[in-house]
């Protein structure tokens, strides 16, 4: 694999938060911990939507639908059957994610080719009514959904503390991210731009294009499942509100925000929006919504790939600042 | 060199996220209420006599930290608004009389927006952030299973459940103070029963309230002689309910009793009405505010509530007049099904057990919060039963009018939840 | 050897016949034309030889196999390759990238997944490059490019994997006429290989190239024959002159 500057950048990053995590046992309490956890464990979601929309052009609005998989299969497996083992029951989220992602996306990507609204819709539509399943399907535990799952344990040992749950999560996430890295930098990497930038044309070259959108959106959804069994074992419950519209849509959301194209854009947009998040929601209720929505269409508008493009932009309004100053000039020679 | 256009279509593909995410956003959204908020988070009262009183010795004023959880926005936000409000009324009540343990008492408002997801944030916030020494709170079931362990048990602090539920909540330091199961439904059951009323026809949403709820009916009759002649539960989103409403009235049964929450209550009951169903309609969803979503037809629903506003005790009068005239906004909202006099006497009961114990300190509070009681309360009376961390509780048997009232048809007296025994 | 047969294809657009009754042969090493005035459907031919529209009724065999039905990823995989009219290369990828995009088509997904062609196919690369004259640009975006390099970097992107059938829509067009020439150049070479479809409006360009050439007119094939045959041929000027 070759190590280019953004993934250098991307490394970096990792290497920092695990090299500034044990500072968490000495100043953090459990809601800072608790945060960090969830920024991780969420962090999956998005890069699993940033794999099958960023980088396939895949564009899902239901990826919830594969956390909450993933957080229900975990949830029933640690608690009814009293399976604690942490990486049984990851497993058997993600295989459960793998499995639904496969169903879904072989109905949607086999036949032909099929618009992006298409997609976005029908994912939008899955996940509306994978919620409104959960919240009726009483052997889930329905609107109440299943709470008091048991920590896990790994080769016997508890994990029951907020730290130690929070290195679970920063392990997990490190894995799957350099996984990530990983596929995107290589030639399916590449082919899956060539799928998102044009779906046709790869066809034209003989790229069996079904069959790599089918992969790649159920390794997502397998990916997606993950992160939700995880969900289930450090946070203790899981409610049909994982499932549903409103995860889907924010985890676009923050791959719109950060970046699309990009993983570090993406997951640096979660990481902000997650740490402001509670703290405006609780002191402007009312406001703090809209807020984000705003936002999100300032971003479309004046910053399409994101906060990982200011720069970018910032470089390009400065020379088309000189192109327009030197205009009359290039006028004269031609 | 030209400059080529962007990649096919990636414009048209941003607008569609403006506009999905816009959607998607909205229906996340949709039903957080937008009546302006009571910000108030921060009104402590600072008691300059308390402070000059506890000048002379070394005694704690530091303010005593209650932490209130609700959903302020989504789709219980109008509830949420309404407890946000009693809690701080209640608060201000207390601190007008000297706080407890002579010291002040500042409320932490946190927002579960209607999401356990966020709940259980918003509680690790309170309890290892804000360190609060109580956290109240939670309108639906599915949030009080997100929180409770996060505070109760990882969080060792108090948590008061102020709503009226399935029951069989048991853990170390939750207290229930709302109506359980049979607290709601063996009086008005075996009063109809004793009336001759034998043959019941129950409904109600597919979800564990009603299914508790109605697994209690169905035991209260069987055990007096009646009989359950249907029992039929619908999807929570069902909207058309005339084969529901056919099946009721085919059973000509003496007494429906039904939990159909919103969007179908006004449909079913409407038709059930004007069917000519010629019976009684029970529930335990039925106060004030039921007038205001089916209409006429609610005259003659009996309702068995904690509260109404008709109850002839002027102690709880008074109160809701000062507390309409302090929170104008709220003041038609105080009322049992939005859990407003269990917000009133959760607070109190807890501030008699910290005053009976002389501390906050939860392992203290664990001891004297079992037996704590307590008069002054709106609704009437109430004490914890020891053993059991639900409360007992004086009911009420009301009947709907057509112009929105309530009739009190029985007063129950003191009613002791069946719980954790 | 007869490489392409393709017998009564008819596509219509609702009451628009755009390609009527037209049947075409190629063989291989042959280079054939395909002239005609603007709407007469030299590209809707071409779509429904590779597969981006199936034709109403009609056979196309390639190499004695019928391929009138299937999708275009198995005409590609049985050996076609085309270039388009307006050309659709992956501008947000270098060139290094388009032409590994066309080589590695056929690599195995795990393959792919574990990178195993990644430096197989550089020499194939560099030759592409020389070729084509595009060793400068390699590290460029092709989106970058100039109008004439996106067409030669599209060609040599249907070139690389160096099909049997050749399909070329306009393959000059925008190009200075040093750059048609060395555009000529390259496809003569390519054709020592392979079958040719060239569809272009220059005349001179195609009288050199071809070995045949069919003449459209509002959907039907009018005339074929060797150039010199072409040129003679009345009904061919008739319709170049009605050409707007
Ligand atoms: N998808 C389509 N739907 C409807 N009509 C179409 C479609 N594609 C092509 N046509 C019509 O079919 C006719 C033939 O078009 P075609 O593009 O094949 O012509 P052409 O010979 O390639 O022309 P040019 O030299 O301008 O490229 C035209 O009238 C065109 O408008
Ligand atoms: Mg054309």
């Amino acid at each position: 694999m070759v190590i280019k500057g953004r993934n250098a950048a991307a490394i970096a990053i990792i290497v920092a938060i695990a090299a500034a995590s044990p500072f968490i046992f000495i100043f953090g309490n459990d809601y800072i911990t608790g945060t960090l956890t969830r920024i991780l464990i969420l962090g999956l979601l998005v890069l699993s939507v940033e794999l099958a929309w960023g980088q396939t052009g895949m564009f899902t609005l239901g990826q919830a639908v594969f956390f909450g998989v993933g957080a229900y299969s975990a949830a029933v497996v640690a608690k009814d059957y009293g399976i604690t083992d942490v990486i049984a029951i990851l497993s058997v989220a993600g295989f459960a994610g793998l499995i639904i992602g496969l169903l879904i996306g072989a109905f949607l990507f086999t036949g032909r080719r099929v618009s992006e609204l298409y997609v976005a819709l029908f994912t939008l539509a899955l996940a509306y009514a994978a919620q409104r399943l959960a919240t009726s399907w009483s052997a889930i535990g329905a609107a109440n959904g299943i709470p008091g799952i048991p920590f896990p344990t790994l080769f016997g040992l508890k994990l029951d503390s907020g730290p130690i749950l929070f290195y679970l999560a920063l392990v997990v996430f490190a894995i799957f991210f350099f996984i990530c890295l990983w596929v995107v930098n290589s030639q399916f990497g590449l082919t899956m731009n060539a799928i998102r930038d044009d779906e046709e044309r790869a066809e034209f070259f003989g790229y069996r294009r079904q069959t790599i959108q089918v992969l790649v959106f159920t390794g997502t959804a397998g990916l997606a499942a993950v992160g939700g069994g995880l969900f289930a074992i450090t946070e203790g419950f899981v409610s049909p509100s994982l499932l549903g519209i409103a995860l889907s849509t924010s985890a676009v959301l923050w791959v719109v925000l950060g970046g699309k194209g990009t993983f570090l854009g993406p997951l640096l947009a979660l990481a902000i929006l997650q740490i402001l998040d509670r703290r405006m929601q609780d002191a402007f209720p009312q406001f703090w919504p809209i807020a984000i929505g705003g936002l999100l269409l300032i971003t479309i508008v004046f910053l399409p790939k994101g906060i990982m493009s200011i720069p970018q932009v910032l470089r390009e309004r400065k020379s088309q600042r000189v192109l327009r100053h030197s205009a009359p000039i290039r006028e004269d020679i031609q | 060199m030209k400059r080529k256009s962007m990649t096919v279509g990636s414009r048209g593909a941003l607008r569609s996220v403006a506009l999905l995410a816009t959607v998607g956003l909205v229906l996340a959204g949709c039903s957080s209420s937008d009546t302006a908020s009571e910000t108030e988070a921060e009104a402590t009262a600072t008691q300059s006599e308390t402070t000059e009183a506890a000048a002379e010795e070394e005694v704690d004023t530091s303010p005593i930290k209650v932490g209130v959880l609700t959903d302020l926005t989504g789709a219980f936000g109008i509830v949420g608004q309404s407890n946000q409000a009693v809690a701080q009324f209640t608060i201000d009540e207390i601190n007008a009389n000297g706080g407890i343990l002579g010291r002040p008492v500042e409320l932490v408002i946190v927002d579960s927006a209607s999401d356990p997801a966020v709940g259980a944030q918003v509680a690790s916030k309170l309890v290892n952030e804000d360190q609060v020494d109580v956290v109240i709170g939670g309108v639906a079931s599915n949030m009080r299973e997100a929180i409770k362990d996060i505070i109760a048990t990882r969080g060792n602090t108090p948590y008061i459940w102020p709503a009226s539920y399935e029951g069989n909540e048991c853990t170390p330091n939750v207290w229930n103070v709302g109506a359980v199961p049979n607290q709601q439904v063996d009086p008005v059951v075996n009063r109809l029963l004793a009336e001759g009323k034998k043959t019941f026809f129950l409904t109600g949403n597919d979800y564990l309230y009603p299914r508790s709820v109605l697994a209690q009916v169905r035991k209260v009759v069987e055990a007096g002689g009646g009989e359950v002649v249907g029992e039929e539960y619908v999807p929570l989103d069902i909207t058309d309910t005339s084969t529901l409403v056919s099946k009721v009235l085919a059973s000509n049964a003496d007494v429906l009793f039904e939990i159909i929450v919103l969007p179908a209550t006004a449909p079913f009951i409407q038709g059930v009405v004007d069917g000519g169903f010629e019976g009684e309609i029970v529930g335990t969803l039925f106060d004030e505010a039921i007038n205001g979503i089916i209409g006429t037809q609610a005259d003659g629903l009996l309702g068995i509530q904690d509260y109404f506003a008709t109850i002839d005790d002027t102690f709880s009068r008074d109160k809701v007049a000062e507390f309409a005239a302090a929170y104008p906004d709220e003041a038609g909202l105080f009322s049992a099904t939005f859990n407003a006099p269990a917000w009133y006497r959760g607070l109190y009961l807890w501030k008699t057990a910290v005053e009976a114990a002389g501390t906050t300190d939860a392992a203290e509070v664990e001891k004297t919060m079992d037996s704590a009681s307590y008069d002054a309360l709106i609704g009437g009376p109430a004490s914890m039963v020891p053993g059991t961390r639900h409360a007992q509780l004086t009911m009420y048997l009301g009947q709907m009018n057509a112009d929105g009232s309530v009739t009190i048809i029985e007063s129950l007296g003191s009613v002791v939840p069946e719980q954790c025994g | 050897m007869t490489l392409l047969v393709a017998t009564n294809i008819t596509k219509t657009f609702g009451p628009l016949v755009a390609v009527d009754d037209v049947s075409l042969t190629i063989d291989s090493n042959e280079v054939v034309g395909l002239i005609g005035p603007n709407g007469s459907g030299k590209s809707t031919l071409l779509h429904t030889l590779c597969g981006r529209t199936l034709p109403d009724s009609g056979s196309i065999k390639l190499n004695n196999r019928e391929i009138a039905r299937m999708s275009p990823i198995r005409r590609a995989r049985s050996g076609m390759a085309i270039k388009f009219q307006l050309a659709r290369i992956y501008g947000q990828k270098t060139v290094r990238e388009n032409l590994l995009l066309a080589l590695q088509a056929e690599t195995s997904l795990i393959g792919l997944l574990f990178s195993r062609t990644r430096h197989r196919f550089d020499s194939d690369i560099e030759v592409l490059l020389s070729d084509f004259g595009l060793e400068d640009f390699v590290n460029v975006k092709a989106g970058e490019l100039s109008h004439g390099a996106q067409q030669w970097l599209e060609i040599a992107m249907a070139m690389a994997r160096k099909p049997a059938l050749l399909l070329l829509d306009e393959p000059t067009a925008g190009m200075s006429p040093a750059e048609r020439q060395s555009t000529g150049e390259l496809i003569t070479i390519a054709a020592q290989k392979c079958g040719i479809l060239i569809v272009e409006h220059d005349l001179g360009f195609i009288r050199s190239m071809c070995d045949r050439i069919n003449v459209m007119h509002q959907g039907s094939i009018v005339a074929v024959g060797t150039p010199s045959e072409i040129e003679k041929d009345e009904r061919v000027k008739e319709v170049y002159l009605t050409r707007v």
